[in-house]
C-alpha cells in the first residue's frame, strides 16, 4: 500500500475524531475544531475532509441515530482505522524528531 | 418553523455522492437548526447555502457513480463484452465461419463494384474546365427518331467562335487509327493519332511534359506524342525539336510531350497533331487550303466549345443551331429540333450518337450496384436469420445478465459489440478476396483501373466503415430483439423456444427471391447472346477477316487481289467503306418509282464485285453487279429487301436510281437478302450497294483450306511487299462479333459469377438454419425414429418447411424478374423469347442447391442412433 500523506487540516480532524469517540460527526467535530483549535471552519470543509480521509482508508464509520433536530436524518459517526493511527503517529514522530534537533541546537525560535 | 433552502437541498443532492448524502443532508440540517436559534433564519439560510455551494465545488470533479459500488466499471465491462465475444464466436466455429464468410464475399462484391463505378462516374473530371467544355452534335429526325453523330464540318468550330462572345475556346477533334508514324526510317507504334486545333490544351487537362500549352498546336505540322513514347523510341533523346514522318508523306515537328492520358477519358490518342496539318494532304487532291479547312461539307470532325462560365445553354443551343443551319443555307424555323450541347461530363454514360465508340451504359453501372447490394442484403439476413435462431441459446445469458443488473442499453451494447467483431473479421477477409478477385473482374469489365492502397486511403477507410455499418444495421435487429429477454421468463423455463421464427422465414423468402431473380436474370442475358450469335445473320462470317487498306495498297489492289485469289487456300478478296457490323454510311438518292419521284437518304455499302462472294450474301431477284456489264461501275445498283419493302417498290428490277454523288441516272439490277450489317440492337434498315474505288477503305478475305495460319502468312507478305512501312493488323469477323456484343457478354459473365455468389451465401445461410435446426429437433428426431420412422420421413419432415419457403421466392421472383428482364430485352431490336423453361431452369437450379443442402444436414441428423440422442431422458 502507498503511503499516504496528511494535511495539517486531515490531521486536526483524524486528532478530533479520535479525541470524540462516540460523538465523532460531523457537527461535532466542527464545533470540537472551532472551540479547541480556534479555528473558524466550514462544515462543507470538514466533510470534504471526511471524505477524503474514508477514501484513503484512515476513517470508517457507521450510521449512528437520527434525530428530529437532523431532519429525520441519521448522524455519520466516523472512528479512525489502524491505517489512520499510524499516519498520526509518523506525523507526530516526525516533528518531535525536528522540534528535539532545534532543541538540541539551542536555537532561538 | 423554517427549513433550510429547497434549491440548496436539490443541488446537494445532485452533486454529492448517494452514500455520503445522508450524512451531509443531516449534519446541515443540524446546523441549520442551530444557526437558526443563534444567528436567525436569515443567516442560517446564508451557511446553509454557504456549505451546500462550497461542497457542490469540492465534489463536482468527482464523479459520482464512480464511488457507488453496485455500479460496474464500464471499462471492465467492455473487456467482458469482447470476452465473451470472442468465447461464444470460437464455441460456435460453424455459425461464426458462415456469418463471416457471407459477409466477407458480400463487402468484396461490393469493394469491387464501387472501384467500378466511382471509376465509371469519374469519366472526364479531372478537366479543370469540364463544366464549361460542351461539344457540339448535329441532331436530325428520321421518321419519328432523333438521330446524333459526333461529326460535324471543319468550318463550324472557327465559325462559332467568329460568331458568338460566349465560346472562350473551341477546337475541332478527330482521331485516326493505326498511324503510320516514323521516325529516323524507325516506325513508332501504330496508336491513336488524334487532330485537334490550338485551343486544345488549354480546353482540357492533359498535362503537358514539354512544351508550352497555348502554343504546342498553333502551327502546321505539329506534333505531340505520349511520354511512353518519348520515353522509349527516341534512344533516350529529348524528342522535341525532332522530325517524324507521317504515311510517308508529310514531316511533323514533334513540339511538346504530354502525359500518357488516364483511362476516363473518352479521348485515347498517343500522338496529336495540330489541325491546319491537315491541309497539306487535301491540297493534294486539289483543294485550296481554305477549302479543306473551312468548308461545310466533309462532316468529319468533332467540334468542341467551352463557354464563359454560367451560360444560359439551352438558348445558346437554339442560337447556334439557328446560325449554323443558315450557314449550310438551309431555312431555319422557330422550334425545329436544335443541335445538341453536349456537356463534356455526359459524352461517357450517353448511348446513340454514331460516332462514339467508348461510351458505357449508365444502367449496367446501376445492375452491378443493384447487385452488390443484393448480395451484401443476402449475407445481413444470414447474420439475422442466424443471430435470431440461436437467440435462445443465449437467453440464459441475458437472463443472467439482466438479474445482475444490466439493462437493456447494456446488452444491446454488447450483442452491436458482437456483431462488429464479425464485421471486423468479414471486413479482413473482404480486403483479402478483393485483391485476389480484383485482376479477374477487371479483366472480364475490359478495364484497366489503377488502384492503390495509398492513393485511395480515403476510399479504404469509406470501405472499412461501410463494412462496420453493415454490422451495425445487421446487428441492430438481433441486438434489440435479444436484449428484450425477460429474465423470469428466459430463466424460468426449461424449454427451448424457437425465437421469432416468422420473421426468420420471411428473410429466408426474401433471399431465396433475390437468388432466383439473379439466376433469371443470367439465364435470360446468355439465353439472348446466343440467339444473336446463332441467327442467321445472313451473311456467313467464319473464315473472315479484314484490316484497314493503307494507301500504298490502294493504289496497288487489282494486282493484290489478283495475286492473292490465284492461291488455293484464298476463297475471294473484296475492298469495301465497312464490314457487317461497322457500317454507318448514309447517302442521299433519287428514285423514280411508278413515276414517282423520291429523294432520301439510305444506308450505304460501297464495294468492288466479290463482297457477296466473300460474306456468302444471297440474291432473291434480278442479278450481282459484275464486270461483264461495263455500265455496273458507274449505274449498277442493288438493294436490299427491307430497301424494297419500304420504298414500296412494286417492280424493284430496272427502277430507275441515282446517287446524289454521281451524274449519271442508274438502275436497280438486283435484290439482296436481308443480312444484319449493324449489330442486333437494331432492326435491318434499307440498304443500297454500289461500286465505287474511290469510296472503300477496308479489305476483307474469305479463307479456306485447313492451314489458316499458314495463308495468313502468305497475305502478309504480300501486304509487307507493297506497303513495307504500314502494320498488318486484321481482324477475324468473328471475334469483331463477339466484340460487338461485348457489353452484353461481359454482363453475362459478370451477373453468372455475381449470382453464383448470391446463391452461395443464401445457402450458407440455408445451411446454418437447418444444421441449428437438426440440433434442436435432436430429441424430436430420436423419439421419431423409435417410433419408426424411416429416414426419409425425417428428411421429409425437416426439408418441408424450407422447400415451401423456397416455393413462395419462386411464386414472389418470377412476376418481378419476368417485368426487368423485358425492359432489358428492349434496347434489342431482335430478341430472343424468354419462355417458361427459362423459369423452371432457374427454379430447379435454386430448388436443386437448395435441396442439397437441406438434404445434407436433416439426412446427417436422421441418420444418427436414436440411443445417442436419448441416452440422457
Amino acid at each position: 500500500m502507498k503511503r499516504e500523506r496528511i494535511g495539517e487540516l486531515e490531521e486536526l480532524v483524524l486528532l478530533v475524531v479520535v479525541y470524540l469517540e462516540e460523538e465523532a460527526y460531523g457537527n461535532a467535530i466542527q464545533e470540537a475544531l472551532i472551540r479547541e483549535a480556534d479555528r473558524n471552519i466550514k462544515l462543507s470543509a470538514i466533510h470534504s475532509t471526511l471524505y477524503r480521509l474514508e477514501e484513503k482508508g484512515m476513517l470508517t464509520a457507521c450510521f449512528g441515530d437520527a434525530t428530529q433536530k437532523r431532519g429525520g436524518k441519521r448522524k455519520k459517526i466516523f472512528s479512525i482505522t489502524p491505517a489512520g493511527s499510524k499516519a498520526l503517529r509518523t506525523v507526530k514522530e516526525i516533528r518531535n524528531q525536528l522540534w528535539l534537533k532545534i532543541d538540541s541546537l539551542n536555537l532561538q525560535l | 418553523m423554517s427549513a433550510p433552502p429547497n434549491i440548496a437541498k436539490k443541488i446537494i443532492q445532485w452533486s454529492l455522492p448517494i452514500h455520503y448524502l445522508e450524512m451531509v443532508e443531516g449534519d446541515l440540517e443540524e446546523a441549520f437548526n442551530d444557526d437558526l436559534e443563534l444567528l436567525g433564519e436569515r443567516q442560517a439560510k446564508m451557511n446553509y447555502w454557504g456549505n451546500a455551494l462550497g461542497l457542490t465545488r469540492k465534489f463536482a470533479f468527482k464523479n459520482k457513480h464512480h464511488h457507488n459500488n453496485f455500479q460496474p466499471n464500464p471499462f471492465d465491462m467492455f473487456k467482458n463484452y469482447v470476452k465473451i465475444a470472442f468465447r461464444t464466436l470460437s464455441k460456435n466455429l460453424g455459425y461464426t465461419g458462415i456469418n463471416v464468410l457471407g459477409l466477407a464475399v458480400g463487402l468484396a462484391c461490393c469493394f469491387l463494384i464501387t472501384l467500378y463505378v466511382k471509376y465509371e462516374m469519374s469519366y472526364e473530371h479531372f478537366h479543370a474546365n469540364k463544366n464549361e467544355i460542351y461539344r457540339l452534335i448535329p441532331r436530325g429526325s428520321k421518321e419519328g427518331n432523333i438521330t446524333m453523330q459526333v461529326w460535324t464540318p471543319p468550318g463550324l468550330s472557327p465559325f462559332l467562335k467568329d460568331q458568338f462572345q460566349e465560346v472562350v475556346h473551341s477546337t475541332r477533334y478527330t482521331e485516326m487509327s493505326n498511324p503510320l508514324m516514323q521516325w529516323n526510317n524507325k516506325t513508332l507504334p501504330d496508336k491513336n493519332l488524334a487532330l485537334a486545333d490550338a485551343a486544345f490544351f488549354e480546353m482540357f487537362s492533359f498535362d503537358l511534359v514539354g512544351g508550352n500549352k497555348s502554343t504546342v498546336l498553333d502551327k502546321p505540322n505539329a506534333v505531340l506524342v505520349s511520354e511512353s513514347i518519348a520515353q522509349q523510341f527516341f534512344d533516350g533523346k529529348n524528342p522535341i525539336g525532332e522530325v517524324v514522318r507521317f504515311d510517308d508523306m508529310i514531316d511533323l515537328e514533334i513540339t511538346g510531350v504530354f502525359q500518357d492520358l488516364p483511362g476516363n477519358t473518352h479521348m485515347e490518342f498517343d500522338y496529336i497533331v495540330s489541325f491546319p496539318t491537315i491541309a497539306a494532304v487535301y491540297v493534294q487532291y486539289g483543294f485550296t487550303k481554305e477549302q479543306a479547312l473551312n468548308n461545310f461539307n466533309s462532316w468529319n470532325y468533332a467540334t468542341f466549345l467551352q463557354f464563359k462560365p454560367n451560360q444560359d445553354i439551352k438558348a445558346l443551343e437554339a442560337s447556334m443551331s439557328a446560325a449554323f443551319t443558315k450557314r449550310l443555307g438551309r431555312e431555319w424555323k422557330e422550334g425545329d429540333l436544335t443541335d445538341w450541347l453536349q456537356p463534356l461530363l455526359e459524352i461517357h454514360f450517353t448511348q446513340g450518337i454514331r460516332g462514339d465508340y467508348k461510351v458505357s451504359k449508365k444502367e449496367y453501372v446501376f445492375i452491378f450496384s443493384a447487385v452488390a447490394a443484393f448480395i451484401l442484403l443476402i449475407a445481413c439476413f444470414n447474420f439475422m436469420n442466424l443471430s435470431t435462431a440461436r437467440a435462445m441459446k443465449r437467453a440464459r445469458e441475458v437472463g443472467m445478465r439482466k438479474v445482475l443488473g444490466a439493462v437493456k442499453s447494456n446488452l444491446v451494447f454488447q450483442f452491436l459489440g458482437e456483431a462488429i467483431v464479425v464485421a471486423s473479421l468479414a471486413i479482413v477477409t473482404a480486403f483479402l478476396f478483393f485483391e485476389m478477385a480484383r485482376p479477374l473482374f477487371y479483366h472480364i469489365l475490359g478495364t484497366d483501373i489503377s488502384f492503390s492502397y495509398v492513393d485511395n486511403f480515403g476510399f479504404v477507410i469509406g470501405l472499412v466503415g461501410a463494412g462496420l455499418l453493415t454490422g451495425l444495421l445487421a446487428g441492430s435487429y438481433p441486438a434489440f430483439y435479444l436484449s428484450s429477454f425477460q429474465p423470469v421468463e428466459v430463466l424460468k423455463s426449461q424449454t427451448q423456444g424457437r425465437g421469432n421464427a416468422t420473421f426468420r422465414k420471411v428473410l429466408t423468402v426474401l433471399q431465396f427471391s433475390i437468388a432466383i431473380f439473379m439466376i433469371v436474370g443470367t439465364v435470360s442475358v446468355y439465353k439472348q447472346m446466343h440467339f444473336m450469335k446463332n441467327t442467321d445473320l445472313g451473311y456467313n462470317q467464319e473464315q473472315v477477316f479484314h484490316f484497314d487498306c493503307p494507301g500504298p495498297l490502294r493504289d496497288k489492289f487489282s494486282f493484290f487481289k489478283q495475286t492473292l485469289e490465284n492461291h488455293t487456300d484464298i476463297e475471294a478478296v473484296t475492298i469495301s467503306n465497312g464490314v457487317p457490323g461497322n457500317m454507318y454510311s448514309h447517302w442521299s438518292y433519287k428514285l423514280e418509282n411508278d413515276g414517282q419521284k423520291i429523294s432520301t437518304n439510305i444506308n450505304t455499302l460501297i464495294m468492288d464485285y466479290d463482297f457477296p462472294k466473300v460474306f456468302k450474301l444471297e440474291l432473291v431477284d434480278g442479278r450481282w453487279l459484275s464486270p461483264d456489264y461495263g455500265s455496273d461501275s458507274t449505274q449498277g445498283y442493288l438493294v436490299n429487301e427491307t430497301a424494297v419493302k419500304t420504298l414500296l417498290l412494286s417492280n424493284p428490277i430496272g427502277t430507275p436510281i441515282q446517287s446524289g454523288a454521281s451524274k449519271s441516272m442508274g438502275k436497280i439490277v438486283g435484290v439482296v437478302k436481308d443480312f444484319h450489317y449493324k449489330p442486333m440492337h437494331h432492326t435491318v434498315e434499307p440498304l443500297v450497294m454500289r461500286l465505287d474505288m474511290n469510296e472503300v477503305g477496308r479489305v476483307a478475305i474469305r479463307v479456306g483450306g485447313a492451314n489458316t495460319s499458314q495463308t495468313m502468312a502468305v497475305i502478309e507478305n504480300e501486304f509487307k511487299e507493297i506497303a513495307p512501312s504500314y502494320p498488318f493488323n486484321f481482324t477475324f469477323m468473328d471475334q469483331g462479333f463477339d466484340q460487338m456484343y461485348k457489353a452484353e457478354s461481359q454482363t453475362g459473365t459478370l451477373l453468372s459469377v455475381f449470382s453464383g455468389l448470391a446463391i452461395f451465401v443464401a445457402s450458407l445461410g440455408l445451411l446454418g438454419l437447418v444444421s441449428f435446426m437438426a440440433e434442436q429437433k435432436k430429441k424430436e428426431i430420436g423419439v421419431r425414429k423409435v417410433l419408426g420412422a424411416s429416414v426419409q420421413n425425417i428428411v421429409m419432415m425437416m426439408s418441408k418447411d424450407f422447400m415451401v419457403l423456397l416455393c413462395i421466392s419462386l411464386l414472389i421472383s418470377i412476376p418481378v424478374s419476368y417485368f426487368v428482364i423485358n425492359q432489358w430485352l428492349e434496347q434489342f431490336a431482335y430478341k430472343t423469347v424468354i419462355g417458361f423453361w427459362v423459369y423452371a431452369l432457374s427454379g430447379a437450379i435454386t430448388f436443386l442447391i437448395a435441396f442439397g443442402t437441406i438434404g445434407f444436414q436433416s439426412l446427417k441428423a436422421a441418420s444418427v442412433n436414436p440411443t445417442t440422442t436419448l441416452r440422457g431422458e
